[in-house]
């Protein structure tokens, strides 16, 4: 870029001094690009203003979307209803009449600990999207929340806030191996490591690897966690 | 709400913007006050909720680039008068022919938004935000405050820039930016003229 895009503004308002406008034109003679930028810079300058009703327009978009969420899912809702009331009958009659040991569903529902709804800061744009996915995540929408949340964040930190939520999302859809790769990484983060480690050695009850359970089991904070939810985790651990 | 208060949340941050919209994209009384004109002037619910849409971003464009504090009164009269003036422009537009003697004394009023170049064709949007979307979002903040008249103090105090001359110099290489993108895509530059 043209030292000379800095002087743009006072040249087209004529605020430069005799010889400051004489090298401002001088160096138009040799750049292009800068001569295309004033002769272009009512339309630059109109660009510039209408970002506003594009980030208007996309806030009333995602608004839009968020309210047909629910419309969309009411009727699921029935069928969600009615899947969980039959898995709970078949679940009840397989606990009755075959088995002792623990099904996944309830490793899960003991064992799982849903991540507090957190506030971010960051990139405007991202902070939008990041913000609406842990909404939807937060409403238990995970199909819906799932793309936002695959989509390349700015920063580090963000991309971290998505993978983590990611994580989640996998575990609670059974796709175990890739949130324990999610996790893994997580492990490596100072904010999340604890989280991490649980949800890990969750996955590992969950694959029946019990002794790599214990293992991860033993390297967690237990300060972090209630003693309730602790006696739980060390009963599916024996 | 106080008119006055809601221009200071479109200008102080995205997130006190974003509030406030949906704040009033959820406001029953405005929706429906909209609403409820809209159809009584001819309009089917499908143009109420469009001109609902357009009022918001009328709104936000004229009180984010509105510079005096001496504005008084409430939000919601005020986007009454964006929706009517919108909605007439809308009739003339589709040469309908229908009695809006309100809608044109608020034209007259000096505190009234003027709704004019609110309706883009859906293609000019969609080619504005094609462009607009190659901008890094930290470019796109301060052209939209360079742009709509905030100073370089200003905006670097609000976008978190160390001087105004960092402020400066961000702007000019983000405007060198928008120019590179219509440099290289001059048949862009031609469709947006």
């Amino acid at each position: 870029m043209s030292l000379y895009f800095e002087w743009l503004d006072d040249y087209m308002e004529g605020k430069l001094t005799p010889q400051q406008r004489l090298d401002f034109e001088q160096a138009m003679k040799g750049d292009e690009k800068l001569r295309h930028a004033v002769e272009n810079y009512p339309l630059l300058k109109q660009l510039s203003a209408s970002l506003i009703e594009d980030e208007t327009r996309q806030m009333l978009k995602d608004l839009e979307n968020k309210k047909s969420v629910p419309d969309n899912t009411r009727r699921l809702w029935w069928w969600l209803a009615a899947a969980v009331f039959v898995g709970l009958v078949a679940y009840i009659n397989k606990s009755i009449f075959f088995s002792t040991t623990p099904g996944n569903e309830q490793i899960m529902a003991d064992a799982y600990i849903k991540p507090e709804s957190q506030k971010i800061k960051g990139e405007a744009t991202d902070t939008l999207t990041l913000t609406r996915a842990i909404d939807l995540f937060d409403r238990n929408y995970l199909t819906e929340a799932l793309p936002l949340f695959q989509a390349p964040a700015t920063n580090d930190s963000l991309q971290t806030l998505s993978n983590r939520y990611l994580a989640h999302i996998y575990l609670r859809t059974e796709k175990l191996t890739l949130a324990d790769s999610l996790f893994t990484i997580l492990e490596n983060t100072s904010n999340y490591r604890n989280e991490a480690l649980y949800n890990r050695m969750l996955i590992a009850l969950l694959l029946h690897k019990k002794e790599e359970a214990r293992n991860l089991f033993n390297l967690l904070d237990k300060s972090q966690f209630s003693e309730k939810q602790l006696k739980k985790v060390e009963g599916y651990l024996r | 709400m106080s008119l006055l208060y809601a221009i200071s949340q479109v200008k102080n941050s995205q997130e006190e913007r974003q509030s406030l919209i949906s704040g009033i994209y959820y406001n029953v009384t405005i929706k429906s006050s909209i609403f409820n004109f809209i159809q009584k002037s001819g309009g089917e619910r499908n143009d109420a909720s469009y001109i609902f849409d357009e009022t918001i971003v009328q709104f936000v464009k004229t009180a984010f680039s509105h510079s005096s504090s001496t504005i008084s009164g409430d939000l919601e009269p005020y986007l009454m008068g964006i929706a009517r003036n919108l909605w007439y422009q809308e009739c003339k537009k589709r040469k309908r022919e229908i009695s809006l003697p309100e809608v044109i004394s608020h034209q007259t009023a000096d505190d009234q938004p003027v709704a004019e170049e609110i309706f883009l064709t859906k293609e000019r949007y969609s080619l504005l935000h094609t462009i607009l979307d190659k901008l890094r979002s930290n470019c796109r903040a301060v052209l939209m405050h360079w742009a709509n008249g905030f100073s370089m103090t200003e905006i670097a105090e609000k976008l978190g820039y160390q001087s105004e001359g960092m402020a400066r110099k961000k702007k000019s290489q983000c405007l060198a930016e928008l120019n590179d993108f219509l440099f290289q895509n001059p048949h862009i530059k031609l469709q947006l003229q």
